[in-house]
């Protein structure tokens, strides 16, 4: 089998391509936090093209919740010179909702941006649809700081969909900074940047992806399992041992970490595993991998 | 069918949202205490919180809850067997059902369960189904075909109610799905899962799985219900599951806090709130706060900054 073969992709319908308009991300993080950025920031934004613009704007507050006519006076109002921005805050838009609007306010020919909040999860689904409507310009902070959508998020789908080159997303150096700079706590369910995103402890999981690794096909073992390809980004496939582990998670670890994977060994791991009620820790790991009895 | 109905009460203004108000209904099923407890940062809770967990969703009106996987060894079956005894003792709605791979040895533990608490069970089956997996796995499509064909077989012989779940379905063959599940529902499976378990999938690939499979489900002349069951991993599981819904899904899946394997599963509070938006549920917004408060306080998870639910403080674990 090869790659290409890999996958059937229902994201993809061959009788409808995507197609993409310029897409410009505006990233208002500095500008929404209320500081100054860093040179480094500066720089990963130029390069990213995420630098944000100076345009006057006339924002349209609450957007999917302004009827035709409302939308057709309120955009018809604003300054011939402004870009009109769509803005879903407090947010209820669905991505049908937007779709729809977006396609409606397209039609009065001006230049629009799209400017959305994550309170129902639904700001990246929005943004992109915004985008795929034709409204190219998407006004987004990192991590979503500030309730916008986040750029990091946004970066990742169009890598995927493949809109944006991947080589061209550093998200890694981009997340750090963004960190730093923010104040940001990244909790480990954080899409593609949190400590989770590429972390399993269970057995199925984990036993496809050690299969997968001994073909020799790093791209196959990092996809076997994941969405989203964590080499892509910079990040690796990890696997853990807990509760749900089978005996595949605890070989995994023994050989990683120089041990021989003896029966015996593999037991008495998995056994205190099981009794276990969290992921056991690489400490602990080691502890009960060097003693004595083995 | 229990389920959440589209309420002929418009509210509030959505102007650009077309008309649902003849839609069937949709119902919940909470993963929580199963696909949830596999996110690796989690703790699993003691048996008394996972009981108060139940309770909640009980309050919360949600239909169904995956209490666990028996063939993971016998902390899960002691726990599993205490929630369903829980809920026939307490008389709960709620629907109580065990996940558990393709075989008789995951199978079994359930309808052992079963037996001892007299309570009839839903067994969610699953095996891989994408090319990927088959290539890792070194499995052929009429393997995948004998081992559905025997483990459903099995499980109803065993009194078990089954619903066929095939993972990573967003980047399966159609002709693949087409075969596994009609052999399912052949078997006898009541009902089929539709995964997006690597959380690959965008809204408009959900619709077109959902409508495909439900075209099937229909040419059967079977009456199976159909589950949707996403993942976070592109920020993209509640645009994943309206989608879901709107292509025609009876069943949606969730976990609090959104919990789950890597980066978790679709919020279960997001798409109860997401539903009170729409006009479909009008949830007990207290019961909503404590059910999100106490999975974060049992398993151990930070409720992220500015988390949308009336009520939660952000609370760092």
């Amino acid at each position: 089998m090869n790659k290409s073969s890999w996958v059937h992709d229902w994201n993809v319908d061959p009788d409808q391509p995507m197609e993409w308009p310029e897409i410009r991300l505006w990233d208002r993080s500095c500008e929404l936090r209320g500081c100054p950025p860093t040179p480094l920031w500066t720089s990963l934004l130029e390069v990213h093209g995420l630098h944000p613009e100076t345009s006057a704007r006339t924002v349209i507050p609450s957007v999917a919740r302004q009827d035709r006519e409302a939308l057709r006076r309120a955009i018809e109002a604003s300054p011939k010179d402004h870009l009109v921005v769509l803005d879903d805050h407090p947010s209820l838009a669905t991505p049908t909702e937007v779709e729809a609007l977006c396609k409606f306010a397209l039609e009065l020919g001006r230049p629009l941006a799209w400017s959305g909040g994550n309170q129902r999860g639904l700001a990246v689904a929005n943004a992109l649809t915004a985008i795929r409507s034709g409204v190219g310009t998407v006004m987004t902070t990192f991590f979503g700081i500030e309730d916008q959508v986040a750029t990091d998020q946004l970066l990742v789908n169009l890598a995927l969909l493949g809109a944006v080159a991947r080589d061209a997303v550093k998200l890694r150096e981009l997340a750090e900074e963004a960190a730093r700079l923010f104040d940001y706590v990244v909790l480990p369910s954080y899409p593609v940047i949190g400590e989770d995103a590429f972390r399993t402890g269970t057995g199925v999981h984990a036993a496809a992806i050690i299969k997968a690794e001994k073909t020799g096909d790093i791209e196959l073992a990092d996809q076997i399992y994941s969405g989203v390809p964590a080499n892509w980004f910079g990040y690796e496939q990890i696997i853990e041992v807990g509760p749900m582990a089978g005996a595949s998670n605890v070989m995994h670890w023994l050989r990683r970490n120089g041990y021989e994977a003896t029966e015996e060994r593999v037991g008495t791991i998995l056994e205190r595993a099981k009794k276990s009620s969290r992921v056991l820790e690489d400490t602990e790991l080691h502890t009960i991998a060097s003693a004595e009895e083995f | 069918m229990r389920g959440i109905q589209p309420s002929v009460v418009k509210k509030p203004s959505r102007p650009w949202l077309p008309s649902i108000i003849d839609r069937k209904p949709v119902e919940l099923q909470d993963e929580t205490l199963r696909d949830g407890l596999q996110c690796p940062s989690v703790t699993d809770p003691p048996i008394e919180e996972k009981l108060q967990i139940l309770h909640l969703m009980e309050r919360n009106g949600i239909h169904g809850a995956d209490v666990g996987l028996p063939g993971a060894g016998p902390r899960a079956v002691a726990d599993v067997t205490r929630i369903v005894t829980e809920i026939v003792d307490q008389r709960l709605k709620i629907k109580p059902s065990c996940a558990g791979r393709t075989l008789a040895v995951d199978i079994e533990p359930i309808a052992d369960i079963a037996q001892a608490t007299g309570k009839v069970l839903e067994a969610d089956l699953f095996i891989g189904s994408s090319p990927i997996r088959q290539l890792a796995e070194g499995w052929d499509v009429d393997r995948l075909l004998r081992t559905t064909e025997k483990a459903v077989t099995y499980a109803v012989e065993l009194g078990l109610e089954v619903m066929y779940v095939t993972e990573d379905t967003i980047r399966s063959n159609p002709e693949t799905l087409t075969r596994l599940y009609r052999t399912a529902i052949e078997c006898g499976a009541q009902r089929i899962c539709l995964c997006d378990t690597v959380g690959h999938a965008t809204p408009r690939g959900v619709s077109r799985l959902v409508k495909q499979m439900r075209k099937l489900v229909e040419e059967t002349g079977e009456r199976v219900a159909v589950d949707w069951h996403g993942h976070r991993d592109r920020g993209l599981s509640v645009a994943n599951t309206l989608a879901a819904v709107e292509a025609g899904v009876d069943r949606i899946h969730g976990c609090a806090l959104g919990i789950g394997e890597r980066v978790g599963n679709t919020p279960m509070e997001l798409l109860i709130m997401t539903l009170e938006d729409l006009g479909w549920m009008s949830p007990d917004h207290e019961a909503l706060a404590e059910y999100v408060q106490l999975v974060s306080r049992s398993c151990r998870v930070a409720i992220p900054e500015g988390w949308p639910v009336k009520g939660v403080n952000c609370e760092q674990v």
